[in-house]
């Protein structure tokens, strides 16, 4: 089937199957920030906003992703940026691969939650897994980005 | 899941007609989709019909059908009712990536065992209503066997005074639980709804006569949690247990037994 | 000193938050074949026959390979120094199958639904064998896992496959028997180690084209690029001058990437079809069609005299090796060779084992390498031996650990594979390491236990060394290019795997260099483009490929010392070298690295300056670390959550300390998962039950609470700027410190790895009711 998704806020016409899903159809569209982990939308890498909201691209299907508005990293560079200056300041990019996806989920936290707690941080990102970093030097990073203490 | 087809429907009565077609299934959240093997025909999405909104009215709570655990989560009246143990519930399900896309529709519909969330709704008193069939409660739903041709609208929540306790025991935040126990009290009741899910099977409800519990447990005008051992014990053998690779059956009666103690105490002190 | 012992941010961190393609499977050409693998349902099977049943028939399927299609070479897997210490049991596709999940054949299509497609047609007649499942019966077991006469061992590692013994191992100094005797004071007790799996982020995958000069090129995700190369060469019989290996940026590896995966069956079909094709393992592929870390039952006995002196250490060990026997032997030997040092004025020493083959998913390296495992049970044995004495736990160790300028030994005795290098310790902090975690962690203060209501605190601790390399094996080399306008192309071998490799060698290149950071350009890990390194294991990269680095780097130094002479027209011994200058001694004539750089291209006396530097290690000197563990134990649920975990950390000089530092953390959490969390189990058939991240799982950031990681003030001369090794040493001591806390809580010793809720309360029940 042949459906148009708006992606990072440019509208693209692409020819999917109907049990394609969001994370095979970004990255055949060269939006290589988008991870493939797990298969069983448990480790966080493939993570895409939609609608603003952080979801696993690898169980979204692209069909039903029509007519919302589907966000990659690609589309919030200057944002990105930033965090990735406070990820590097802590030596906490290590491999890096779970880092796009979690720095949608970041910058999604940042739009919807008001001065988190570290526990309230914690919570939001706990579905971004880390298997390099030990995950401390990614928490100091973040409240640095969020400006909280 | 293999997909012939993919339909999204602009009516309810769109879907239910497409619904009734051998081979096509009707979607939730299809967070778990590509785990199965299975080859369907068409999938109806039902993403265009509005039924992801949460409303009061008459003291209940409108919880349609593809509202996703997030907003479950993240919603004021369900985290006032019942000392929020059905926010509370969603929001430790594994992160918000899955919360973003499960819905309750799915969920309950999915009946399955390890759900943190039908606990909660079971002890709740929650009512399920389909387009062809109407109102069933999820106690009822639960107990019944088969599988009907039919579309989940909303889940229905009684918006009573009351207190609520909840206990989901994990080994890691994200995994799914070992057990699960929920209880409310509600004040105008003589009952306490007791439910315990993750047993590994599905959630199961039990009625506590609330006079039972207080005279066992008052000596003296003071409420010992310790006089309930032996009311917990003989509760705990009417529910069954079983082992598999997260847990022996040992541990959770063992589970079961501390967390029905400090819910049922959470509620009635 | 400018470059070193400051946290630079890593090159290339920022591109790889922002998302640019770097990755493998960013790199592979966008019309690959795809490739799938049909893996084995059975844990122990003869393919009687294969039927294609017209799969290569479907337009589209470019390409179907099975056992038929290849020359019967054995080689292994394991990503080791050649000729390599672990059994020649592995074809590109045998027609036997070991285990769950191993190759039966592959098929190349144009996408992965006409690849599934094939797979469905395809019909497979097995032949079903009695499997080993428990590795405790493997030895003297009617079942012979590798019966096939190609195999053999590289030279002699006790490779007994009629036996399923894959290596076996025995040393002794002295004799403990007698040494026994005379202690007053023996415990014995024996302890589990469980498989992990290393659930790295991103799933194993390859790529590969065939250019213009019909070379093979490859993207891999691993870790030892120039093993790949050798190994697809001797397995397809194959030029290595036409095979080359790149590695992209690697999601992560920890020991999982340290053996060929996919590359073999990519290589052939590659070969066969003429076309770019791909594989990337589905996470299940990873769990179980990889490797995992060995599991081991290890029987310690300890005898001290009353005055906590230990005398003798008795160790025999029963490792499994899986149904491939990929770092066997040298696993097995680090659970010794990297914990008996420590307590390095015993009497006596034994250690005996076998490693054995059973139909279970190979195991294979994984960060800490056989230490891990040595290091709880002995860690937790000394705890035992220190309640019998009465003996407080941190005094015992620090009565008899191993402290600066001392030896052992075991370090001559024990290698990789084969006999090793005497060492004197010329850095050592661990007496400081102890102090100091002893005073983070509050231990006179909470040391054993603190009780509130049903939930109690305990602290315990357990020391650990590693290695920095293998001497006499590792080699790494370097090669630095200087270019117009003053900047420096450095080329490493060295795989960068998300360790910071890449940025760690920068840093010492430019510090021997004496420019910026900026200056350095790096390129790393192509067997085309960069020099030799063994890649990353071993802890060696830095201290090795460090090594290697600042000597390329100073002879640059040199060279460039040499060319200003040439332009001032003067002595090498007027110059001044000031890194972005260069003068004269009376400051008369000065020459800009980046002038000098456009002079040597283009002016005058015109050449391409290149230098380089091999490197390999004369002694492999170790890290030392104390770990402190301060967990809470639910008495009611069982529920252990570590509350702070306190590492003070010997590595030398740490290159870059925030890097270094999210080396101890990863590897700490890690520690910790294998501690508590995590577990490969599988059925009574042989099929893994966690073979996805919903059932297997890794700490999560709400298992984290606290970590405290401070590094020791030590320098080790034989290193590049008194840098030791880091990359492992993390995840050496949770285990057995968590073990020895909650024993200190709540008076319940597991000794069967993971330490779960579940063992600790029906352990509680237990000893209530006694």
């Amino acid at each position: 089937m042949i459906i148009t998704l708006n992606i990072n806020a440019l509208p693209f016409e692409v020819k999917i199957r109907p049990d394609e899903y969001l994370l095979e159809t970004l990255r055949q569209l060269r939006f290589l920030s988008v991870k493939k982990g797990c298969d069983t939308t448990s480790c966080g890498v493939c993570t895409v906003l939609v609608d603003g909201k952080p979801v696993a691209s690898c169980s979204y299907l692209s069909a039903r992703a029509e007519g919302h508005k589907i966000t990659t990293v690609e589309g919030i560079q200057e944002e990105a940026g930033h965090l990735a200056d406070f990820l590097g300041r802590e030596g906490s990019d290590q491999c890096a691969y779970c880092n796009p996806g979690f720095t949608l989920t970041v910058y999604s936290m940042k739009q919807h939650l008001n001065n988190p707690t570290t526990e309230e941080i914690k919570n939001y990102l706990v579905g971004n897994l880390c298997r390099c970093s030990g995950y401390l030097g990614q928490e100091i990073a973040i409240r640095n980005y969020l400006g909280v203490k | 899941m293999k997909l012939n087809g993919f339909q999204k429907v602009k009516s309810i009565e769109e879907a239910f007609a497409l619904a009734e077609q051998e081979g096509n299934i009707v979607l939730g959240g299809g967070a778990w989709l590509r785990l199965g093997n299975s080859k369907k025909n068409i999938a109806i999405d039902l993403d265009l019909l509005d039924l992801n909104t949460i409303t009061v009215k008459d003291d209940m709570c409108h919880i349609g059908a593809m509202t996703t655990l997030y907003q479950i989560e993240t919603s004021v009246e369900l985290q006032r009712l019942y000392s929020g143990i059905i926010s509370e519930s969603a929001s430790k399900i594994m992160g918000v990536q899955v919360r973003n896309i499960a819905t309750i529709g799915g969920t309950v519909c999915g009946k399955y065992g390890f759900s943190d969330l039908i606990t909660p709704l079971l002890a709740s008193g929650a009512i399920l209503n389909f387009h062809k069939e109407g109102k069933i409660t999820l106690e009822e739903f639960l107990l019944r066997k088969g599988k009907r041709k039919d579309i989940l609208i909303e889940v229905i929540i009684p918006m009573k005074k009351g207190l609520g306790a909840i206990e989901i025991f994990k080994k890691t935040s994200i995994d799914f639980s070992v057990i699960n126990v929920a209880v409310v009290n509600v004040t105008e009741s003589e009952e306490l709804l007791l439910a315990i899910g993750s047993r590994p099977g599905v959630a199961k409800l039990t009625r506590l006569t609330k006079q039972e519990i207080l005279e066992e447990a008052i000596i003296d005008g003071e409420f010992n949690i310790h006089r309930l051992h032996e009311y917990v014990n003989t509760l705990i053998e009417s529910y069954s247990f079983g082992s598999n690779q997260r847990a022996s059956m040992e541990y959770r009666e063992q589970l079961a037994k501390v967390f029905v103690q400090k819910c049922i105490k959470e509620v009635l002190i | 000193m400018q470059c070193i012992n400051k946290s630079h941010t890593s090159l290339g961190g920022r591109g790889l938050v922002l998302g640019k393609p770097a990755y493998t499977d960013d790199l592979a050409e966008p019309n690959a074949l795809i490739i799938k693998v049909l893996r084995s349902p059975h844990a122990f099977a003869n393919i009687k026959n294969i039927d294609l049943n017209g799969a290569d028939k479907i337009p589209g399927v470019e390409c179907i390979i099975t056992h038929k299609d290849f020359k019967r070479i054995a080689v292994t897997r394991a990503g080791q120094g050649y000729p390599e210490p672990s059994p020649h049991d592995k074809f590109v596709l045998d027609k036997v199958v070991r285990h769950v999940g191993d190759e039966v054949l592959a098929v190349a299509a144009i996408n992965e639904q006409l690849c599934e497609q094939a797979l469905e047609k395809i019909i497979v007649d097995y032949e079903i064998l009695e499997p080993i499942l428990d590795f405790e019966k493997a030895l003297g077991h009617p079942t012979i896992i590798h019966a096939e006469e190609e195999a053999h061992e590289m030279f002699p590692i006790g490779f007994e496959p009629m036996k399923n013994i894959a290596a076996s191992y025995n040393m002794k100094v002295g004799d403990v028997d007698e040494t026994f005797k005379h202690c007053d004071s023996v415990i014995e007790h024996t302890f589990y180690t469980q498989a992990q799996a290393h659930a790295m982020m991103e799933p194993h995958t390859a790529n590969a084209r065939i250019d213009f000069q019909g070379r093979l090129i490859i993207n891999s995700s691993t870790q030892t690029p120039f093993h790949v190369r050798r190994i697809i060469s001797m397995a397809l019989d194959y030029p290595m001058s036409k095979i080359r290996v790149i590695k992209p940026r690697v999601g992560g590896g920890f020991g999982g990437k340290q053996c060929v995966h996919g590359e073999l069956i990519l290589s052939a079909i590659a070969l066969r079809t003429g076309k770019p094709c791909k594989i990337i393992y589905t996470r299940q592929e990873v769990f179980e069609s990889t490797f995992s870390r060995h599991p081991m039952r290890i029987k310690v006995k300890l005898g001290a005299m009353k005055d906590g002196t230990l005398k003798a250490f008795d160790l025999d060990i029963l490792s499994d090796t899986g149904a491939y026997g990929e770092h066997a032997l040298t696993v097995f030997m680090v659970a010794g060779s990297k914990v008996l040092p420590m307590y390095n004025k015993v009497d006596s020493v034994r250690l005996v084992g076998n490693i054995v083959y059973t139909n279970h998913t190979p195991a294979g390296a994984f960060r800490g390498y056989g230490a891990v495992q040595g290091n709880f049970a002995v860690e937790s044995a000394v705890d035992i031996l220190c309640e019998k004495l009465g003996m407080d736990p941190v005094k015992f160790r620090q009565k008899n650990m191993i402290a600066l300028g001392e030896t052992s030994p075991i370090f001559e005795i024990m290698g990789e594979g084969t006999a090793g290098t005497a060492m004197n310790i010329e850095s050592c902090k661990l007496d400081y390491c102890v102090e100091r975690g002893m005073e983070l962690v509050k231990w006179n203060e909470k040391f054993p236990r603190i009780k509130n209501g049903h939930k109690v605190k305990g602290v315990g601790m357990a020391i650990a060394m590693q290695g920095s390399g293998i001497p006499y094996i590792d080699m790494a080399s370097a090669i630095i290019k200087f270019n117009d306008d003053g900047f420096f192309n450095l080329l490493v071998g060295a795989t960068d795997i998300g360790q910071g490799s890449d940025t760690v060698l920068a840093q010492i290149a430019a510090e021997s260099l004496m420019v910026p950071l900026e200056k350095i350009i790096v390129y790393s890990s192509d067997t085309d483009l960069t020099p030799f390194d063994t890649g990353a294991y071993a802890s060696s990269t830095t201290y090795v490929s460090g090594n290697a680095v600042k000597k390329a780097g100073d002879s640059m130094r040199e060279m460039l010392i040499q060319e200003a002479a040439n332009a001032f027209d003067v002595d090498v011994d007027s110059i001044v070298y000031e890194g972005l200058t260069i003068k004269t001694i009376d400051g008369s004539k000065e020459i800009s690295l980046s002038d000098l750089g456009n002079r040597l291209y283009y002016n005058e006396g015109q050449k391409q300056l290149v230098a380089n530097g091999s490197y390999v290690g004369k002694k492999s000197p170790p890290p030392f670390m104390a770990g402190f563990a301060e967990v809470e134990v639910d008495t009611l649920t069982g529920k252990v959550q570590v509350l702070d975990y306190v590492a003070v950390v010997d590595c030398g000089t740490p290159i870059n300390p925030h890097l270094a530092k999210g080396q101890v953390e990863g590897g700490l959490v890690q520690g910790i998962g294998m501690a508590m969390y995590e577990e490969v189990i599988e059925n009574d058939k042989g099929r893994q039950l966690t073979n996805n991240f919903m059932n297997y799982r890794i700490p999560t950031r709400k298992e984290i609470h606290s970590m405290q990681v401070e590094f020791a003030d030590s320098y080790e001369e034989s290193g590049p700027y008194g840098a030791k090794s880091v990359g492992e040493i993390g995840i050496d001591t949770p285990p057995a410190a968590i073990a020895n806390a909650i024993y200190n809580a709540v008076g319940i010793r597991i000794d069967k790895l993971p330490i779960t809720s579940e063992k600790v309360l029906m352990e509680l029940l237990k000893s209530k009711n006694l």
